[in-house]
């Protein structure tokens, strides 16, 4: 594998990390080009969501480098990490329940100073999802699973990230939800250029949507492969 | 006076904060602090010295004049271990603080006179608790070794006197005394009891002074006083003017907000109050008291500086009724006492501060006594006997310009009688206004106030 | 009933109630956002008395400065408890009971700083007249109508307070810093993901909660005394008042103070005022047994 370190990609090496004194990941390396989209499948506590939340400076890493692009992210904090341009949407609880939808969004662009910026990614969000533009002014609790899932990676694109981040984003709802949702995903990626590093324990979907697959077992990379092959494979099972 | 001290203060504080590596403030303050500290600081140096020589001085030859010679007779050579029970923390902290400084003040006039070495250990039951109390003195017996100890809140005494009779350990209080510490072996009092002595006198006072008045307000805690709260106040009351208790309100010892008495108070239409709370409870009381715009005269039985400053100019309506330690009496012992006080700590001496010196004295006639009997001053049985066989001994309170005054233990119930009077405060200083003695209950109120 | 009386004490409640929202709305924002149960909360207010008292006696600053001074001293120790006390624990993944411990540390351990730096006494309030003597700061004037009164203080306290818990209520829920302390206390997981910076948050919040709890020390100082004791009994309210009111909302914990006031100072009508401490833990208790959020807080989901 070539790094292309001119172009704006994440490259993980060698990282160890987990909680207190017990690593729950070990000895992890991936990558993930610019524009393209890249899925990291596993068990529960594979160390799935400890590997994106170890990205994204939201846990302390024990060892290992974390680079984006020409930046050096190992020793920084999350507040730096999303004003490199990197967002991250958690599994659980990815909204602000008792906030209105529009706090919402307003909470997402948070590292956006500008005001000016604010309200044209608010237009490009709501161009995106209709939905939310149609009930802005709505508690965002009150919302379907779907429509709380589309709020939550409709915050995480105020920003405009480069590099997008979701955990588990099937999580809780309908398969026909899911794509369609990962199909916005997809054209949007393609169509600015930028990264989406998903995690999911849903590897149907996965392949739906990731250009290449890891697979994490135990806090290990034990595969990584492309989509095709993956397509290619009768049975996923002996993986995990 | 008060500056001088509060600047010194400021630099033990800048020294404080900069220990903890705490240079948050802005550079440009911290420095106009510290010099200014430093220059108080310097200055108060500067007149301590000079004070503390001459008190020392003064101190030497006037504890001499009054109490003799030093040397063998007067207990040179002799240690005395001595333990104090105080409130040394948290709200009652003053008392422990007064105490302690009165305490040690007295040891160290009576070693450079040439008599005993009076060697104080203090313990903190903080704030009254007795399990704690009970504690620091059991340790206090078997690790310090006391034969004497001082004590002080009513609760606390109380529950160690098992303890200090057992041990034995004779034991003075000079701080809360209350009828439940009377008759009890090794269990001594230097001040009169607490609000029942003076309530009668207090009451006769005001029927003196304010003849129409027929109706009255109590204000008191569930901790001291109770007896005066439930019958002896309503009692005199009622003999004296016919007339009756209309409000009677108990609070909590620590209580700031007397919003709701003072209400109740007013809408009672009172024409007069009587507190048998303290420390600075009253000081709130008759703040609140007066800014609810009750005008009638307020009685308390006790007065602190402590209390004084909180409730600020309305204090000089407040008269109060106690055995009242006065700093102006002439009484040449309170002069050298007042003068070394001052000298040593900055201040004035007050009440509390006061009695727990008296005690350390009283201590040391004692073992002057046992010594002149040939027996052994440290064992607390003499010692008590020597009071017993003569229970008068001197005494800051009462005298004169040239008689020092004396006070008499009962040694009945182990009480004392000291002056009393009421008080009215001016500018923040009580001003005697009418002696008063203790009377049995059976008596005439009137009979309390001295002709 | 005594209507006056039920006037008079209705009067005496709200100025309760009012600082006791007061208090209130200052432990919230802190025990809200952070969850640390932080009962040092009296440092500041004990550190806005001292300073106002020291200031005003030793710099020599007018009044108002004096004040000004006594609320800057109240941010910086509300932000060095933060700084030295509970960050170094958190650092080492502090757990909740570890916080609370340090906090109980440093509030029993500074009134007794404060009585080695500024002795056992009470110091009231006092400045420099223009003849260059020191004298009582503050005149506490009665106002009265028939039978009612009210001191001048008591008035700027209900004033002060309401003022000041609208302004804090506006800002957490119309600006950008405030919406990050809703963030925060919402859901602290999506506020990381957003780039909000949970230590700025603390600093922010345990300086507005230092602030306001610097002004009540403020009133305590002017009406009374600066004492090393000050402080403890009325943070305590605080908390009360929050658990009363709605954990989770800034709004029912003000008003949970004022009903707590308005309880405590009514329920002498028919009660010894002794039993108003009894009254007010009694209705807390049936708060949390029918209302566990609190009489005003919204249902937790």
């Amino acid at each position: 594998m070539t790094i292309d370190t001119q172009r704006n990609g994440l490259v993980v090496q060698n990282l160890y990390a987990g909680y207190g004194k017990r690593d729950v990941i070990f000895d992890v390396n991936i990558n993930v080009l610019p524009g393209e989209i890249v899925g990291v499948v596993g068990h529960n506590g594979a160390g799935k969501s400890t590997l994106l939340k170890s990205i994204f400076r939201s846990m302390p890493i024990a060892r290992g480098n974390i680079n984006f692009g020409q930046l050096d992210l190992t020793k920084k904090t999350s507040p730096y990490v999303v004003a490199q341009g990197i967002s991250f949407t958690p599994a659980e609880l990815p909204i602000f329940r008792d906030l209105t939808v529009q706090e919402n969004l307003e909470l997402g662009a948070f590292s956006i100073k500008k005001r000016a910026t604010y309200w044209e990614r608010l237009h490009e969000v709501t161009e995106i999802f209709p939905v939310l533009g149609e009930r802005l002014k709505e508690t965002a609790g009150r919302f379907s699973g779907g429509q709380q899932r589309q709020l939550s990676i409709g915050m995480a694109l105020m920003t405009n990230p480069k590099l997008m981040m979701l955990d588990e984003p099937s999580l809780g709802i309908s398969p026909s939800v899911v794509q369609k949702t990962f199909q916005v995903i997809r054209d949007l990626a393609k169509e600015r250029d930028s990264s989406v590093l998903i995690v999911e324990q849903n590897v149907k979907a996965m392949t739906q949507i990731a250009d290449r697959i890891y697979v994490l077992r135990n806090g290990e990379v034990v595969l990584e492969e492309t989509r095709e092959e993956a397509l290619s494979r009768d049975d996923w099972w002996d993986l995990f | 006076m008060e500056i001088n001290k509060l600047g010194k203060r400021a630099a033990a504080l800048a020294i404080a904060l900069s220990l903890t590596g705490l240079a948050a403030c802005s550079s440009s303050s911290d420095t106009t602090s510290e010099e200014s500290a430093a220059e108080t600081s310097a200055a108060e140096t500067a007149s301590e010295a000079a004070s503390e020589d001459t008190a020392t001085e003064a101190g030497g030859t006037c504890i001499n004049e009054i109490f003799g010679p030093g040397g063998e007779a007067a207990g040179e050579g002799v240690t005395l271990n001595g333990g104090m029970l105080l409130a040394m923390t948290g709200a009652g902290s003053f008392f422990g603080d007064v105490m302690s400084k009165g305490a040690q003040l007295a040891a160290d006039q009576i070693r450079e006179a040439g008599g005993m070495d009076y060697q104080i250990t203090i313990a903190d039951h903080n704030n009254g608790d007795v399990p704690t109390a009970l504690t620091e003195v059991k340790r206090m017996i078997s690790q310090d070794d006391i034969r004497v100890l001082q004590t002080s809140y009513g609760a606390p005494s109380e529950a160690i006197a098992p303890l200090i009779a057992e041990a034995p350990v004779l034991t003075l209080n000079g701080g809360g005394s209350s009828p439940g510490q009377l008759s009890k072996d090794f269990l001594w009092q230097n001040r009169m009891v607490f609000a029942e002595d003076p309530a009668a006198g207090a009451l006769a006072w005001i029927h003196q002074q304010y003849p129409d008045a027929k109706t009255l307000a109590l204000i008191g805690t569930q901790e001291n006083g109770v007896g005066v709260f439930q019958e002896t106040a309503p009692n005199a009351w009622a003999k004296l003017t016919g007339g009756e208790v209309v409000v009677a309100e108990q609070h909590n010892v620590g209580d700031t907000d007397f919003k709701g008495i003072a209400s109740k108070i007013k809408s009672a239409g009172a024409d007069a109050i009587l507190s048998v709370s303290f420390g600075d409870d009253l000081g709130y009381q008759v703040k609140a008291v007066r800014e609810a715009g009750i005008e009638v005269p307020f009685m308390g039985i006790e007065f602190t500086g402590q209390a004084a400053s909180i409730a600020g100019s309305t204090y000089d309506t407040f008269n109060f009724a106690t055995d009242f330690y006065n700093t102006e009496n002439p009484n040449p012992w309170n002069q050298c006492f007042v003068e070394a006080y001052q000298a040593k700590y900055g201040e004035d001496p007050e009440y509390y501060g006061s009695n727990y010196y008296e005690q350390v004295f009283i201590f040391w006639d004692l073992v002057k006594r046992v010594i002149a009997a040939g027996g052994d001053p440290t064992d607390p049985t003499q010692l008590q006997d020597a009071l017993i066989a003569d229970p008068n001994f001197k005494s800051v309170y009462g005298g004169s310009d040239t008689v020092v005054g004396e006070v008499t233990l009962d040694t009945n119930d182990h009480s004392i009688s000291k002056p009393m009077g009421v008080f009215s405060v001016s500018n923040g200083t009580p001003v005697l206004e009418q002696e008063i003695r203790k009377v049995s209950p059976a008596d005439d109120p009137n009979s309390a106030l001295v002709q | 009933m005594n209507f006056e009386l039920l006037a008079q004490l209705t009067i005496a409640g709200i100025v309760l109630g009012s600082f006791y929202a007061l208090l209130g709305v200052s432990f919230g924002l802190v025990y809200q956002t952070s969850k640390i149960f932080h009962l040092a909360n009296a440092i500041p207010f004990a550190a806005g008395g001292y300073g106002a008292v020291w200031s005003a006696e030793v710099l020599h600053l007018p009044l108002f400065v004096a004040l000004a001074f006594g609320l800057l001293m109240a941010v910086v120790f509300g932000l060095l408890i933060l700084f030295l006390g509970y960050f170094p624990v958190m650092r080492r993944n502090g757990a909740l009971l570890s916080l609370f411990l340090v906090s109980l540390g440093i509030t029993v351990a500074f009134p007794n700083l404060l009585q080695i730096v500024f002795g056992t006494e009470n110091i009231p309030l006092r400045t420099y007249n223009s003849e260059g003597e020191l004298s009582s700061a503050f005149d506490n004037r009665v106002f009265s109508s028939g039978f009612l009164t009210i001191t001048l203080i008591d008035v700027l306290k209900i004033i002060v307070s309401w003022v000041l818990i609208i302004a804090v209520v506006v800002f957490v829920k119309r600006t950008r810093s405030g919406r990050s302390i809703t963030a925060l206390r919402t859901n602290p997981t999506m506020a990381t993901a957003v780039g909000i910076d949970r230590k700025r948050v603390y600093i922010l919040v345990f300086a507005l909660g230092s602030f306001l709890a610097g002004v009540a020390g403020l009133f305590v100082t002017a009406e009374f005394v600066a004492s090393p004791v000050m402080a403890l009994q009325w943070t305590i309210v605080g908390f009360i008042a929050v658990f009363f009111g709605g954990i989770g909302s800034l709004v029912g914990t003000a008003f949970g103070g004022l009903v707590l006031g308005l309880l405590s100072s009514l329920s002498s009508l028919y009660l010894p005022v002794n039993y108003s401490p009894i009254v007010v833990f009694a209705s807390l208790f049936i708060i949390l047994l029918i209302r566990p959020q609190g009489l005003f807080g919204k249902a937790s989901v």
